[in-house]
């Protein structure tokens, strides 16, 4: 028959399968060697340690107090100020001072005005400060920014501990240990401080009126300020080391006074 | 015209009052609630509100409870109990003024439901509490707690209900309710206050209406 060829096995080792013309068998073919490497080819990797700064800079803005500027103390948190129930809070975003005395909280339970269960505001004190009621139903985005807080407060100190963890790794694994801590501890210095500041003035851009517009931009504001803020303290750090690694101090020769 | 209105519902049933298990295993559970007009813009309990309550419930007893403005150094007759995040101590007192306190601490803040007012004999001891029924009394399987405190003396528990807008009142002996209740009425009507017991529904639409 024009064009049929005796059928053949793929491999010796392989079934006795036959196999029409132009089929091509699929069998594992020993790879081509590479390039022998030779000592005088080999160079240094490029040693960039890896850096838990995002986790932790993240991470931070869920346990640090995010100043607002203007309130007499009040600030940003995620937990309340005072005794709290086993079972946690029923309240998920809080504006109050550090003694928890005054405070504005958003709240999810029974409303006794409106007899419903729904996101509502409980506030003390701060009535001035953003012109809200206790009891005032927080509605839509209420709920969102109420289920937002809930998760990001916890995602938050796992993303903080993630951070450290990453840190301490790359600490152990970087070839200047003492350089790398001082660095990492920079960097968390660095982050708080850079989380507080750019947070709070997020904070005060947003109008009282609108707290969770306020938390919204100072959590925000948090966050972005501890990444600059950490990556910012790692390289200073990282400088200051190696100006003094490098600095040395040498006595100058005696000569008799004059 | 400001007014201010006391009322209290015997017996409640229903879990939105965020007072545990109802009814309670043991003793009889009263909800005492408060209205002003115009309603406050702040939550807690307004201060002449817990003027009356205060004077009510010292005049009955001695009342302990959870207070930051102490430290069990300073003095004695205190019970130190250290809990995170802030310390706490109890304080007992048969003075309405120092019981006011009770109502404004922020460390046990009422209106998210940290504070429990224990009254007792006002001749007697304070009740020796330990820190483990302490800390019972301020859950929600509190009921339970409160059934074992007939023992050092206790005869009533106080505790903010939900947000702090209501208390309940559990008593566990039917001489205690009554002197309970008795009390409230007489130091809502010297205070003016207008005073009604209420079903379980009424109570409800009064703080909506």
């Amino acid at each position: 028959m024009a064009g049929s060829r005796t059928p053949t096995h793929a491999g010796a080792a392989q079934g006795h399968e036959p196999i029409d013309s132009g089929t091509s068998a699929l069998m594992a073919t020993p790879a081509p060697a590479g390039p022998r490497a030779h000592a005088a080819d080999v160079r240094p990797t490029i040693d960039i340690p890896m850096s838990g700064g995002i986790p932790y800079a993240v991470g931070q803005a869920s346990v640090v107090r995010i100043p607002i500027p203007g309130t007499s103390g009040l600030a940003i948190e995620f937990s309340p100020r005072g005794w709290t129930p086993k079972s946690g809070s029923t309240s998920t975003l809080f504006f109050q001072d550090v003694a928890g005395n005054r405070h504005l909280r958003l709240d999810y339970g029974y409303n006794v005005r409106t007899k419903t269960i729904d996101y509502h505001w409980n506030q003390k004190r701060t009535f001035g400060e953003f012109g809200i009621p206790d009891h005032t139903s927080a509605g839509t985005a209420g709920r969102v920014a109420y289920q937002t807080a809930k998760y990001f407060k916890y995602a938050g100190r796992v993303l903080v501990v993630a951070g450290v963890v990453i840190d301490a790794i790359s600490i152990v694994q970087a070839s200047k240990p003492l350089r790398r801590a001082s660095q990492v501890v920079a960097g968390w210095a660095a982050a708080w401080a850079g989380c507080k500041l750019v947070g709070a003035g997020g904070a005060a851009l947003a109008t009282p009126t609108t707290p969770l517009g306020m938390a919204a931009v100072g959590v925000g504001g948090c966050i972005i300020g501890g990444i600059g803020g950490y990556y910012g303290g790692s390289m200073l750090a990282g400088e200051v080391y190696d100006w003094a690694e490098g600095t040395f101090f040498t006595p100058l020769p005696e000569a008799t006074a004059p | 015209m400001s007014r201010t209105s006391i009322f209290v519902c015997p017996e409640p049933r229903r879990p939105e009052w965020q007072l545990g298990a109802l009814p309670p295993p043991s003793g009889r559970m009263t909800l005492i609630g408060w209205r002003d007009e115009p309603a406050p813009v702040d939550s807690g309990v307004p201060p002449h509100v817990a003027a009356a309550v205060s004077r009510a419930l010292t005049s009955i007893g001695r009342v302990t409870f959870l207070s930051s403005a102490v430290h069990a150094a300073t003095g004695s007759g205190w019970w130190p109990l250290k809990r995170a995040p802030a310390p706490a101590e109890l304080m007992s007192t048969t003075d309405p003024q120092t019981l006011m306190q009770a109502f404004d601490d922020a460390a046990h803040p009422w209106s998210m439901q940290g504070q429990v007012l224990l009254i007792s004999a006002p001749a007697e001891a304070p009740p020796e509490i330990d820190r483990k029924h302490l800390r019972a009394l301020l859950e929600n399987e509190w009921g339970d707690a409160a059934d074992a405190l007939s023992a050092p003396g206790v005869i009533g528990v106080v505790r903010p209900g939900v947000d702090g807008d209501l208390a309940g009142l559990l008593t566990l002996t039917a001489d205690a309710e009554r002197a309970c209740l008795a009390a409230l009425e007489r130091e809502s009507r010297l205070a003016s206050f207008d005073w009604s017991v209420l079903t379980e529904e009424a109570f409800a639409e009064r703080y909506s209406g």
